[in-house]
């Protein structure tokens, strides 16, 4: 059994990152972007605790459960705009939401 | 005193009929007549306290209130008397009264008869403001408004295309004098700065001059400059052009504005100034040339007219241009004698012609040759008092013995016979044009028996009620006894100038005796005009008034139009090409461009986002955490 080390959850953290986002980049549903923004955020808590325990200092730990509330908020913001958004436009494909093209 | 003149007609422009009532129109005629003769009243008064109270004749009376006081800039607003504005001051009262009156019958049944009167009262207001101005900005102001009054008065007739285009030719005419005047009073004071302080005010003025010693060159073309207004003004050559166009105008307008007064306002300046204009000989000696340039030219052109006005118009410029001359030979009290029997003179030959176009329903000589040949001696029988005051005006106007303009023209020959022999030479000859110009109009108009062709005026010809006469006898006696003035006494106070000598007097009276004679003989019953028949090519010259007008013509449409085309393509393709449209096609291209990554994809934007940090950040670890 590999007993894992930091570098490998700085990778495991550098994959989901990039899984965010690339999904962020390439999928156009509204609600699957704000999961892959979640998903980012979680990559950067997991990179975070990570650096914490590597440091044995606990400000990651501690800067970990700002963004956690912070993702929380940003959810509740993020999901309220969607509804509306589809109540707008009804849909919730970005590529019809082109309004603010110049 | 005359500051009361003064305020009273101040009140008078902004009486406006507007609705023309008869009511209106007859108290529009009343306020205008009454206040202006009140201005003469006044005026008579004022030189009887100023002779008695000075004692002599020298010494300047000044009152001013401060007007506006800018940093070491000190404007006032101020009357001076001396004696050269006294008589100025009965001059264009005495004139402006009798044309008053004169108009209220002439321009009666007119449309815009109040409009009429209120032009000349405002104009009347202006000219007394140049007469009494005492400082350079306040006589640049009432120059101007004397300039939109003759505007108006030019153009009273707007409908007429001609009327207005005269009336703006006038008016952009005298600008360019104007501006010229504007520059020399500037120059004026920043000489006067450099040299201590500026002021705009005569009397100051003149004792600075005295005191002290100022660059001559730059004092020079100040007087140019000045002298340019006047030029303007007084339509000398080469501005002379908007005068006989002016004739456009109601002809008593005509006779005060652009024969007595108003014209003359450049020689009064020149003469007001003259303490300024000593001080340089060379602009002295570019006055002289112009006056008697004009003097000739404007005599010769005279010649060869048909309309009544416009020959008494060319005149009147040939008249000022011995004014300007005798004042550039230093003697301004010669060029002011002559302005004022050129007034009285000038001013009665005007009225004439006004009376005998409204008894004659034409300005051509020859077709009131026809109208008053249908009866045998109508003119007489039938206009006697028009005819004899024309007489004695013309009479006046030619330098004939004892009347006024002998005076005056003898004083101005004695200028001329101490000047440049050219100028002596062209002043005799103006002499003998002037008798012959006159003695044309005269033998044609009455004197000529033409056959009745033209004769279809089969109306009844009748001499005018009153108001139309009195002014012609009035400016008769005038044109008269103003020559047995003892003009030089009055200026300078010195009673024993000298007197011109007798070999001059007969020297000019002969020349201008031959010129009458010559008309006489040429036009004695002719219906037609002989100049053409006897010398081609002058003539031809001559009757396009030496090219002036082509000239400005060609001038305007082609140096100044093809400089206003280069500036126009200097504007367009230039400034606005690169200036201000290539500014804004340039923000528009670079705007298509970048427009186009705002294209409202949020993926875009993310995209981007990421972008620039991944080139920060690159940045960042190349600068090896630095920075």
């Amino acid at each position: 059994m590999i007993h894992p080390t930091a570098e490998h959850y700085l990778v495991l953290s550098g994959i989901l990152f990039s899984i965010g986002l690339f999904g962020l980049f390439v999928r156009r549903h509204i609600l699957i972007m704000l999961l892959c923004l979640e998903l980012m955020l979680n990559a950067a808590n997991l990179a975070l605790i990570t650096a914490s325990s590597v440091h044995g200092q606990t400000d990651g730990q501690i800067v970990s459960f700002f963004v956690m509330v912070i993702a929380a908020v940003e959810v509740t913001i993020g999901l309220a705009i969607a509804v509306l958004l589809f109540k707008e436009k009804n849909t919730v494909d970005t590529e019809q939401m082109t309004s603010l093209k110049g | 005193m005359a500051a009361a003149a003064f305020i009273s007609l101040l009140v008078i422009p902004f009486e406006k009929a507007s609705k023309e009532k008869d009511f209106f129109r007859t108290l529009s005629v009343w306020i205008s007549v009454l206040s202006i003769s009140a201005a003469f009243i006044l005026s008579v008064i004022l030189f009887h306290q100023f002779q008695a109270g000075q004692g002599h004749y020298g010494t300047a009376l000044e009152a001013s209130l401060p007007w506006m006081n800018l940093a070491g800039i000190k404007m006032e607003l101020g009357i001076l008397l001396n004696p050269i504005a006294l008589i100025m001051l009965l001059i264009v009262n005495g004139v402006a009264a009798l044309v008053a009156i004169f108009s209220a019958r002439y321009m009666q049944g007119e449309d815009g008869y109040s409009r009429y009167f209120a032009a000349l009262s405002f104009f009347v207001f202006a000219m007394l403001g140049i007469v009494l101005a005492n400082n350079l900005i306040q006589i640049f102001i009432f120059w101007e408004l004397v300039g939109v009054a003759s505007y108006l008065l030019i153009g009273f007739w707007f409908q007429k295309p001609s009327a207005s285009l005269a009336s703006k030719k006038a008016f952009l005419t005298t600008r360019i004098g104007d501006a010229g005047m504007m520059l020399g009073i500037l120059l004026l004071f920043g000489i006067l700065v450099q040299a201590g302080t500026g002021t705009f005010n005569f009397l100051e003025l003149e004792t600075k001059l005295h005191q002290n010693a100022l660059p001559s060159e730059l004092l020079t073309w100040a007087c140019i400059g000045l002298f340019l207004g006047a030029v303007g003004k007084s339509a000398q050559v080469p501005l002379h052009v908007w005068l006989p166009d002016a004739m456009e105008g109601p002809t008593p307008a005509s006779a005060l504005i652009h024969a007595a007064t108003m014209v003359a306002a450049g020689v009064y300046m020149l003469a007001r100034l003259f303490f300024l204009f000593e001080m340089s000989p060379v602009a002295l000696q570019v006055i002289a040339w112009t006056g008697v340039t004009t003097a000739l030219i404007a005599a010769t052109i005279a010649v060869v007219q048909n309309d009544i006005k416009k020959v008494l118009a060319y005149s009147t410029l040939s008249q000022l241009g011995y004014m300007v001359m005798a004042i550039g030979l230093h003697h301004p009290e010669a060029g002011m004698f002559h302005l004022v029997t050129h007034a009285f003179f000038k001013a009665l030959l005007f009225l004439g012609a006004g009376s005998l176009i409204h008894a004659l329903h034409t300005q051509d000589i020859w077709q009131m040759s026809a109208a008053l040949s249908s009866q045998k001696n109508a003119g007489f029988k039938k206009l006697p008092i028009t005819v004899i005051t024309f007489l004695i005006g013309t009479a006046a106007l030619a330098g004939i013995p004892f009347t006024s303009g002998f005076f005056s023209k003898e004083e101005i020959l004695n200028a001329a016979s101490n000047g440049p022999i050219a100028i002596f030479v062209a002043s005799l000859v103006v002499v003998m044009l002037t008798a012959y110009y006159m003695g044309r109009v005269l033998t044609v108009v009455f004197f000529s028996s033409a056959s009745k062709a033209h004769g279809k005026h089969q109306h009844d010809i009748h001499e005018d009620n009153a108001l139309v006469t009195l002014p012609l006898i009035i400016l008769a006696i005038f044109s008269i006894a103003a020559g047995y003035l003892p003009f030089q006494a009055l200026l300078s106070g010195d009673s024993h100038a000298a007197h011109p000598p007798l070999w001059l007097a007969i020297l000019s009276v002969s020349l201008a005796v031959f010129g009458l004679l010559a008309s006489f003989v040429l036009y004695r019953n002719k219906t037609e005009d002989r100049h053409a028949a006897l010398f081609q090519i002058p003539v031809k010259i001559i009757q396009e008034k030496f090219y002036f007008d082509h000239f400005y013509d060609w001038f305007v449409s082609r140096v100044q139009g093809g400089l206003a085309i280069a500036a126009d393509f200097f504007e367009r393709k230039i400034l606005v090409a690169f200036g201000t449209e290539g500014a804004a096609k340039l923000v528009t291209a670079v705007g298509s461009v970048v427009r186009k990554m705002q294209n409202g994809w949020i993926q875009t934007y993310g995209l981007f986002f990421v972008m620039g940090w991944i080139i920060l950040i690159a940045y960042l670890i190349g600068n090896g955490g630095k920075s």
